[in-house]
């Protein structure tokens, strides 16, 4: 049985867990710890939920009353620890809104549970479970494999639905092992475009620059009507991550893009590349109708000419004065031809 | 300008001249010195000098200063100042005039010629009374050697607040490091950083405010051995902007929805910040219920630390449990009853409310499905 100590070094943890993407107020997913700290992770459906009595817990610090809840788990698989029959009972909290992840009768997933000196408890209330669905081939290995194995499952399944295959893949996005990364390339090969958008951006994150060629497909091809979020995300890798030269003819074709956070994203890769290279594409993203995105050019010519006297202060400076800023780098340009 | 540094050489007398004055002229000069009554060299001067600018122009400069009454006398000076690495040269060429000549020599800063500047100036003078030349000698001067200064060019500012992996405070050293004494000053932009733990020849840069200008506006120099460096250039980063991303609503099994509201932290250079980022929100004003008779409760403030520059602000409606009054829903589609609203603000640096640096100020406005951030001000004052 773990300790209390030890429960709530994982909880201490969480909240500073550093794992790719999946940055959000709420602490984030990080399943090797959860694989780790839990004493149960079982597969299963929740059978069956019910009320308890008015609690008080802690949540950062914070003294703060809840109420208790149980909640029935009816066992399919079981990846780490030991059950005496197919069926647990678990505990968990409703504090005021908290950003805690709710558990509702018939939800499937994986979930990480810890044994407590009251009972068997939920181990990260942000993050309970992980989605999974009915019927995924049992497999060997760690807990992490099995976990990855049970979320590659979700996102292969014609079954799941679009939001639960896009919450199988930020799972997957909170992996860095190699059979995360297969499941993840498998995904962004894949029929489902905002799971494949959102896998492409996961690999991105992970530097592999092999996918922005088909991110850059996805980008392009606004009449496919991917989601907002995995298009944000996608922008975001790219924007953050994309540092090789050698992606400039890429990020020249998303300079043309429509969605004008597409060319800011671009144009914000161009920049912090500080090549030579990238110095045409920066110039001709000057005439960009939007300000960011000539913003972003103006100061990536600076920087990388380092003529840093010639470049933007704050935007709302550059708004008011773009032409100036225009002006100078589009005679800079004619000087040097 | 930086002080003088001045050194006078023994006079050398070249030796066909010197025989030519000695041979055919001693009686002369002899019976001159009598008639005027005067020291041979009452008042006379003849050195070199140099020193820095404050742009690193090291100017050097030669003086022959033979002055009479009678006008008798002409001066030459030559000046020739020569660089310590490249051996760069400036050569004023023979100068003259009657009883007094100044030769100025001047090389523009070079930071990969840094060292010892040495000035040599050919002094010479010509008396007509006597026919002859009576001062023929080098001086020699040497420039205060330029202080130069290394160390990062970035500091970052979190109006006070220290999180890891972001340098707030940076050490400059300065050489050459056996100058004895040296001063820092802030040359520019004293308003964005400060100096302080001065030790020998380093000291300590934090920031105060946020840079305003790319290339780094907070400039800093430091004065040894009687020369002043060039401005040392910093950038002072820090957190300045929410950038607004894409929003997601989901449904909550036990609080109706979750929305999640994306952002990229920017700094002001418009760059997402590259580490890990600790923020919070807190709240600027009380609860204001837009449905009458809402019970819905207001959490804590919180604050995390985020694996990079991006974060979501989940706001979620009310326990089903509570009962809660309006129940909340689970979109979409997205309704536009709204609950209740409240004033929030993000700062980023620290976990704890209210401390870091106020990125933007908004509303937090919940609907029965869904909530969103309205009335945003980024970057907040």
């Amino acid at each position: 049985m773990r300790s209390d100590l030890s429960s709530f070094l994982l909880f201490l943890s969480s909240l500073v867990a550093v794992s790719p993407g999946n940055a959000t107020l709420v602490p984030n997913l990080h399943l090797e710890s959860l694989c780790n700290q839990g004493d149960l992770i079982i597969v299963g459906l929740v059978a069956d939920v019910r009320r308890g009595g008015e609690t008080t817990i802690n949540i950062q610090g914070q003294s703060v009353e809840a109420l208790s809840m149980s909640a029935e788990l009816s066992a399919q698989k079981v990846l780490k620890g030991k059950l005496a029959n197919a069926r647990v009972t678990f505990k968990f909290f409703i504090p005021p809104p908290s950003g805690y992840g709710g558990i509702a009768r018939g939800q499937f997933g994986v979930f990480f549970l810890r044994e407590s000196k009251s009972g068997i408890e939920i181990l990260d209330p942000y993050h309970p479970y992980v989605v999974a669905l009915p019927g995924a081939p049992g497999t060997s290995g760690t807990c992490l494999d099995q976990v990855t194995a049970e979320l590659a499952y979700v996102v292969a399944s014609a079954a799941a639905s679009a939001r639960t295959r896009m919450d199988a893949v930020e799972g997957l996005r909170s992996l860095d092992t190699p059979a995360a990364t297969a499941a993840l390339e498998t995904t962004a090969r894949g029929r489902d475009l905002d799971a494949r958008t959102l896998a492409i951006a996961a690999l991105l994150e992970r530097g592999k620059m092999a996918w922005l060629d088909p991110a850059a497909r996805v980008l392009l091809s606004q009449e496919q009507g991917v989601d907002a979020y995995p298009v944000w995300r996608l922008t975001t890798a790219i924007e953050e991550r994309v540092k090789d030269p050698k992606a400039i003819p890429t990020l020249i074709r998303l300079l043309h893009a429509p969605d004008t956070t597409v060319r800011r994203a671009a144009a914000a890769a161009l920049r912090s590349m500080r090549d030579q290279a990238a110095i045409d594409p920066l110039l001709a993203a000057l005439a960009d109708k939007d300000d960011d995105v000539a913003y972003q050019a103006a100061f990536g010519l600076a920087e990388i000419t380092g003529d840093l006297q010639h470049g933007p202060g704050p935007m709302d400076d550059f708004k008011k004065d773009r032409q100036k800023y225009v002006s100078y780098w589009q005679t800079w340009a004619e000087s040097r031809r | 300008m930086n002080s003088i540094a001045q050194v006078e050489i023994e006079p050398r007398r070249r030796p066909q001249r010197a025989f030519v004055s000695i041979l055919q002229r001693a009686s002369l000069v002899s019976a001159l010195a009598l008639f005027t009554a005067l020291p041979l060299h009452g008042g006379w001067t003849w050195y070199s000098g140099a020193s820095v600018g404050s742009d690193g122009t090291v100017y050097g400069w030669g003086v022959t200063d033979v002055s009479t009454s009678t006008m008798v006398h002409f001066a030459y000076a030559s000046t020739t100042l020569t660089s310590p690495v490249k051996k760069r040269q400036a050569a004023s060429g023979m100068r003259s005039a009657q009883n007094s000549v100044r030769a100025d020599v001047s090389l523009p800063f070079d930071p990969n010629d840094l060292g010892t500047y040495v000035v040599q100036t050919e002094n010479e003078a010509f008396c007509y009374l006597c026919e002859c030349w009576f001062l023929n000698c080098w001086t020699e001067g040497q420039a205060p050697e330029i202080p130069t200064i290394s160390g990062p060019q970035t500091v970052w500012w979190f109006n006070g607040a220290t999180p890891s992996g972001y340098p707030v405070s940076i050490t400059l050293s300065a050489w050459p490091t056996n100058a004895g004494s040296y001063s820092w000053t802030i040359s520019s932009g004293s308003d964005k950083a400060n100096l302080s733990g001065q030790t020998a020849n380093q000291t300590n840069v934090t920031g105060k405010a946020l840079s305003t200008a790319p290339g780094g506006d907070v400039g800093v120099t430091v004065t040894a051995g009687g020369a002043t460096s060039n401005p040392y250039p910093i950038t002072v980063r820090g957190p300045k902007t929410l950038v607004a991303g894409a929003t997601t609503d989901q449904c909550n099994s036990n609080y109706g929805y979750d929305s999640f509201l994306n952002y990229t932290i920017k700094d002001n250079l418009s760059a997402p910040l590259p580490s890990s980022t600790p923020l919070s929100e807190n709240w600027t004003s009380a609860v204001t219920n837009d449905y009458t008779n809402a019970n819905w409760r207001r959490g804590d403030p919180q604050g995390y630390t985020s694996p990079d520059s991006t974060f979501a602000d989940d706001i979620q409606g009310e326990a089903f449990s509570l009962p809660a009054n309006p129940t909340p829903s689970c979109p979409p589609p997205l309704g536009s009853t709204p609950v209740q609203h409240w004033g929030q603000e993000w700062r980023v640096g620290s976990s704890t409310p209210g401390s870091g640096a106020r990125v933007q100020t908004d509303n937090i406005q919940k609907y029965l499905d869904h909530a969103r951030h309205t009335g945003i001000v980024s970057p907040a004052p």
